[in-house]
């Protein structure tokens, strides 16, 4: 094996303590022991890499260390003095950082910001967010760290790598002296590689403890000064690089005697039941190529990661791969869904059986017959007496361990629960099946059982693929054994020669020269994409307007004009509040009404007192406004009822207590003050009031979002609501701030809109409004997903729908077709925006 | 907890009461009290079965939209639909001469396309069913405003229309369709392999796909189901009303929604009953008429339904906490 030759390491503060270490740590997960009185000790100035197969327990204990999980028994020390931490904001006020191997960022915002948002963004004198500093002090940690990165790139166009930076970079901008890493160079291409471990060395020359997990056994010997071992949840021993070799560890790893627990199973292979070859899937894995006979047990070992699930999956046509052939029986098959698999007789038990094998609220007996619904019904018939006696049978053959097969399958154990999954798929009778992981989390009795099966099925002729991490069960029950590193085959053995040592060495080793690291696809299309949105509405906009004014030379006259521009401004406001809810990966319904609402209450008021001021007439619009949306904001961010349904409610609540305020009348032009008429007409800049409102709140509307650092935060919960909330923002708070906002704009939308028509209509003020402010939001550029969206997008979006409304009777086009127009908006930008979100690297495959 | 009788039949008190339709049987007890306190009316028993004729269509919905919200998806577009459907056949048999039996025919399944129309873009282009139908709701109507601008069509043949007023026996035709539909849409639910697809799909797609389900099969089915349905009201109500405007059913999206959730339908997915669905119906039209006999204006009458909406989602919420508690008690 081509490894590099050992390290001579310069330890570092032999005689102060350790800089974060765990002493007796024990962790236990429903009962079962993960970690069994760790003991762990990380210097500062070093490397120190976690070694262990599947399952030993490496990614607990980093967790642990992490602050994302709480130790059972035990204690952490940093620096010889006790912590407790009770979750990753608490570990990075430490010093302790924990990078992912997924890195948890926000794709729709900058890399400056996703460094800084949520923990302590540079502010300015005034308490806004100060972008220069933000900038330039996310240039320098990049730059500490050796890395090129603009600040203002969008984390969606980046590759993991570089997401791995930004992480980084955030840990290091907490002054961070404990960087734990899980697995960082999974998904690297080999230079990428070489560049971390550059940042690595320089990071523990500057007195940094880093711990590591990883597999690569040629990477590990290359970084790391002390290499620890776990088997079993167990501290197996810590060695010095310079002072072991790779096979010592190996031997650690796997050292075990081979219990006599599981059975032997019988070899009488016939002919090929399953034939693969030449498959690829880019990025997952390259040119497999094997065959499982009947009556054989074929076991597929390798470390997380090496792509064996992939290859599963692809056989069983959940994602088909790109090139090569399956073989069923010597017949060539396409297989694109898992209906086509098990149609063929092929049956996959998944790796995680909570989320993908079982239907967890549902009954045990109905999870029995998911896969063979038509053979406990007639014409379409369901027979619940069939169903019953299927699931009674299965649950005799495989001794199942519970109350009744009607019970809901989450109350039984892990064990029974993997019962009833292999119950549904050899109700199926099939010819082949595939095993992922299949006694992962199962107490040893039930582990047995579920072997003794496994050879039953094999002696009865059924072919059997197994993916295991278990070296005792793969060496036990497998007639042959292949082993996957990184995609591809590299190792193939026949019973008994194959070792727990060479099925080990097979798995870890070098990088192959092939790259495996994904990189992100069509970087610069979806930046293309946003840019142009914004252009091309404008020139449709410039179009639109030159077209109507060729057509109808009418259209250039004042009055006109001035129709259009007087309309424009009040959806512009409303447009303002609906772009924040959508922004946060919500959505309002409720806008128009609270508008229509907001302008009889003041429209009221004015019969009542005929000289009340403007000023009041505000101040009671919007505070109508912010009460009615602060309804909706409790209901979506305190009560957790869904934004849709939340809005559908009130506004149609809202649209009846119009009617009742207004006790069915409708209010008139002399009903209203001469003043609040002119609001629409002139000003002392000969603009009239409307417009500079409008304006007004546009521009204080774009700072907002930009400068404060809650206008920021409603973007990062769009983007990523989960990251949002491990990074301490205040989520309910900000939605519930963002409704009500919402509707006070509407609100005053509904003053205005009092003064711009001269009357309030219970039926029709406001009516509608939503889907006109929906519309306008989304075309201008929104996505409607959430996370991103910009104010003059959404105004030109109100600008284009405003001149759609006026140019189409212009054009000779019925009026008619608006609703239908804005109908064909939403659908339109819902797709462009689905497909934006494809391209950009944030593809919507199922997740692994 | 000791054991006691008394103990006993408290603890199954509570679980009766986690299953939301319980919740709803009370609630229509309740407003039937009330109502018949407001009004002697009540009590008799051929008011009742009239008045129920002005909510068949919105009946006929809400048992497909059963099955697309136990299904995990939401369709905001069927009174659209409906409105465009009837604006549809009206012009087929007006302007074009077609005879209105066939007409007639047509409607479910020209409702049934757009309703496939939903479905398509939302398991072809994978896009989320809120987006899809929020976009359709306008389209679909938007679309009927196009063909009938603010007119109404009228003049239908006398065998069309009038619906509520054909009766057999006591019942009226709309009540008698809307009950022979929903036994069966209870059979389809309940009792078929589709109806089980449904429920799987709602409750853990991804796990229904790997068990071969072809869930996408399964949501267009449901897309178009709901299509047919609005298809059907569409019908219905043209008998009724006797015209066809651009505004038929107007905002009934919130009726039928409020009546599946308020029937114990989890807004989240997979779980539901037709059962529920047809008590909330009830419910809505006793309070309704419970409203209207109180002298409380159509108009208030809105704000009440649209705040029921929302009092329906926190019932659920509420009574899935009394039903985790009681599973908590229970299962020591």
């Amino acid at each position: 094996m081509d490894i590099a030759p050992p390290r001579i390491s310069t330890q570092t503060g032999e005689i102060s303590p350790p800089m974060i270490a765990a002493q007796a740590v024990r962790k236990l997960f429903s009962g079962i022991t993960v970690l069994e009185n760790i003991d762990l000790e990380v210097r500062a100035g070093e490397v120190h890499t976690l070694m262990g197969e599947n399952g030993a327990g490496k990614s607990t204990l980093m967790k642990i260390l992490g602050g994302v999980l709480q130790p059972d028994a035990g204690r952490l020390l940093l620096s010889g003095r006790e912590i407790v931490l009770t979750s990753p904001l608490a570990a990075l006020r430490h010093g302790i950082a924990l990078i992912h191997q997924e890195p948890l960022s926000f794709p729709d915002l900058s890399v400056a910001e996703n460094i800084f948002i949520g923990w302590g963004t540079p502010r300015a004198t005034l308490g806004q967010i100060d972008w220069n500093t933000m900038r330039r002090r996310c240039r320098e940690l990049l730059e500490s760290l050796g890395v090129r990165l603009d600040p203002r790139a969008k984390m969606r166009g980046l590759s993991i790598a570089d997401q791995q930076m930004v992480e980084l970079a955030a840990a290091l901008s907490h002054s961070a002296k404990v960087l734990l890493m899980d697995e960082p160079t999974a998904a690297l291409t080999p230079r990428e590689v070489q560049r971390l471990f550059t940042i690595v060395r320089r990071l523990r020359d500057g007195g940094a403890a880093i711990v590591f997990i990883s597999h690569r056994l040629g990477e590990v010997f290359e970084i790391s000064d002390r290499i620890t071992v776990l088997r079993d949840g167990q501290c197996i021993g810590t060695r010095t690089v310079g002072e072991t070799s790779p096979e010592e560890i190996i031997r650690m790893m796997v050292g075990r005697p081979l219990s006599a627990l599981y059975e032997k199973s019988q070899t009488a292979p016939c002919e090929p039941m399953l034939q693969v070859s030449g498959l690829s899937r880019r990025g997952r894995f390259t040119d497999i190529g094997f065959e499982v006979r009947a009556g054989e047990i074929v076991g597929i070992a390798g470390l997380v990661g090496a792509g064996r699930t992939d290859v599963a999956r692809a056989i069983f046509g959940i994602t088909p791969p790109d090139a090569g052939s399956v073989k069923i029986a010597g017949k060539t098959v396409r297989i694109r869904s898992p209906h086509d698999a098990v149609r063929l007789g092929i049956a996959y038990v998944p790796e995680d059986r909570q989320q993908h094998g079982l239907l967890l609220p549902m009954s045990v007996a109905a999870n029995t017959a998911m896969a063979s619904l038509p053979r406990i019904s007639r014409f379409g018939w369901l027979s619940r007496a069939r169903q019953t006696h299927l699931a009674n049978n299965w649950k005799d053959r495989l001794a199942i361990r519970l109350r009744d097969v009607s019970q809901p399958a989450r109350e039984l154990s892990g064990g029974n629960q993997q019962k009833v999954v292999l119950g549904k798929w050899l109700e199926t009778d099939p010819r082949v099946l595939i095993l992922d992981e299949p006694t992962r989390g199962i107490d040893v009795g039930a582990k047995a059982e579920v072997h003794g099966l496994m050879a039953k099925l094999a002696e009865q002729g059924k072919s059997l693929l197994m993916i295991s991490s278990d070296l005792p069960e793969i060496l036990a029950m497998s007639d042959r054994i292949l082993v996957m590193r990184e995609g591809r085959i590299t190792g193939q053995f026949a019973r008994g020669q194959a070792t727990q040592e060479n099925i080990m060495t097979a798995a870890t080793g070098q990088i192959g020269h092939e790259s495996s690291g994904r990189s992100s696809i069509g970087v610069g299309i979806a930046r293309q994409l946003m840019r142009f949105r914004e252009i091309g509405i404008a020139l449709f906009v410039v179009l639109s307007f030159a077209a109507c004014a060729i057509c109808q030379p009418r259209f250039l006259s004042g009055e006109n004009l001035r129709s259009i521009l007087l309309y424009i401004p009040l959806i512009v406001i409303v447009a303002m509040g609906e772009m924040m809810v959508i922004i946060s990966r919500n959505i309002d319904l409720s806008v128009g009404s609270i508008l229509g609402l907001a302008a009889i209450v003041v429209g009221n008021r004015f019969i009542a007192h005929p000289d009340m001021n403007i000023a009041t007439a505000a101040i009671i619009a919007a505070g109508v406004g912010a009460a009615l949306g602060l309804v909706n904001g409790v209901l979506i961010a305190l009560l957790d009822v869904p934004a849709i349904i939340a809005t559908l409610g009130t506004l149609t609540a809202y649209r009846g207590l119009i009617f009742i305020f207004s006790g069915g009348r409708q209010v008139d032009n002399n009903d209203l003050p001469t003043s609040l008429m002119r609001l629409s007409e002139t000003s002392p800049l000969k603009i009239p009031w409307i417009i500079l409102i409008a304006a007004a709140i546009a521009i204080a509307t774009t700072l907002w979002l930009r400068y404060s650092r809650t206008g920021r935060e409603i973007f990062a919960i769009g983007s990523n609501p989960n990251a949002a909330s491990v990074r301490g923002i205040p989520v309910r708070r900000v939605l519930l701030l963002i409704f009500t906002v919402t509707g006070m704009l509407s609100g005053i939308a509904g003053l205005l809109f009092a003064s711009r028509f001269g009357y309030v209509n219970p039926v029709s003020t406001g009516s509608q409004m939503e889907l006109v402010v929906i519309s306008a939001v989304v075309i201008g550029g929104t996505n409607i997903f959430g996370g991103s969206g910009s104010v003059l997008g959404v105004v030109l979006g109100c600008l284009l729908l405003g001149l759609v409304n006026v140019a189409l009777p212009m054009l000779g086009v019925s009026a008619f077709w608006q609703l239908a127009l804005y109908g064909l908006a939403i659908l339109l930008a819902a797709i462009v925006d689905t497909l934006i979100q494809n391209r950009a690297g944030g593809g919507q495959e199922l997740s692994a | 907890m000791i054991p006691t009788p008394y103990a006993v039949s408290i603890r199954r008190f509570l679980a009766l009461l986690s299953f939301p339709e319980t919740i709803t049987m009370i609630l229509l007890i309740a407003a039937f009290a009330v109502s018949a306190s407001l009004s002697p009316y009540f009590l008799d028993i051929r008011y009742l079965l009239d008045s129920t004729s002005l909510y068949m269509e919105v009946g006929l919905m809400a048992l497909a939209m059963t099955l697309v919200i136990i299904s995990g998806n939401i369709d905001l577009s069927i009174a659209s639909n409906l409105a465009l459907t009837a604006v549809i056949c009206a012009k087929l048999y007006s302007s074009l001469g077609v005879p209105m039996a066939v007409a007639l025919i047509l409607a479910p399944v020209i409702g049934s396309a757009l309703g496939l129309a939903n479905g398509l873009v939302v398991t072809m282009l994978r896009l989320p069913s809120l987006a899809v139908t929020l976009g359709t709701l306008a389209l679909y109507r938007g679309l009927a405003q196009v063909l009938v601008g603010d007119h109404s069509i009228g003049h239908f043949p006398d065998w069309f229309t009038g619906i509520d007023y054909r009766y057999l026996g006591p019942m009226p035709m709309p009540l008698l369709i809307f009950l022979g539909a929903a036994v069966l849409f209870a059979l389809l639910l309940h009792k078929t392999v589709f109806g089980r697809c449904v429920f799987a799909v709602g409750t853990n797609e991804l796990a229904a796909k790997f068990s071969g389900i072809r869930t996408g099969r399964v949501k267009l089915a449901i897309f178009t189901l709901s299509g047919a349905m609005a298809g059907c009201g569409a019908m219905m109500m043209l008998s009724r009303l006797s015209v066809a405007r651009y505004d038929l059913a107007l905002g009934d999206e919130l009726a039928v929604i409020t009546t599946v959730v308020l029937g114990g339908t989890d807004i989240f997915g997979g779980r539901g009953t037709i059962l529920g669905t047809a008590l909330a119906l009830l419910l809505l039209d006793i309070i309704r008429r419970g409203m209207g006999v109180a002298n409380v204006s159509a108009e208030d009458q809105l704000a009440v339904t649209g705040a029921l909406l929302v009092a329906a989602v926190l019932l659920a919420r509420l009574s899935a906490g009394i039903g985790r508690r009681v599973s908590l008690i229970s299962h020591r």
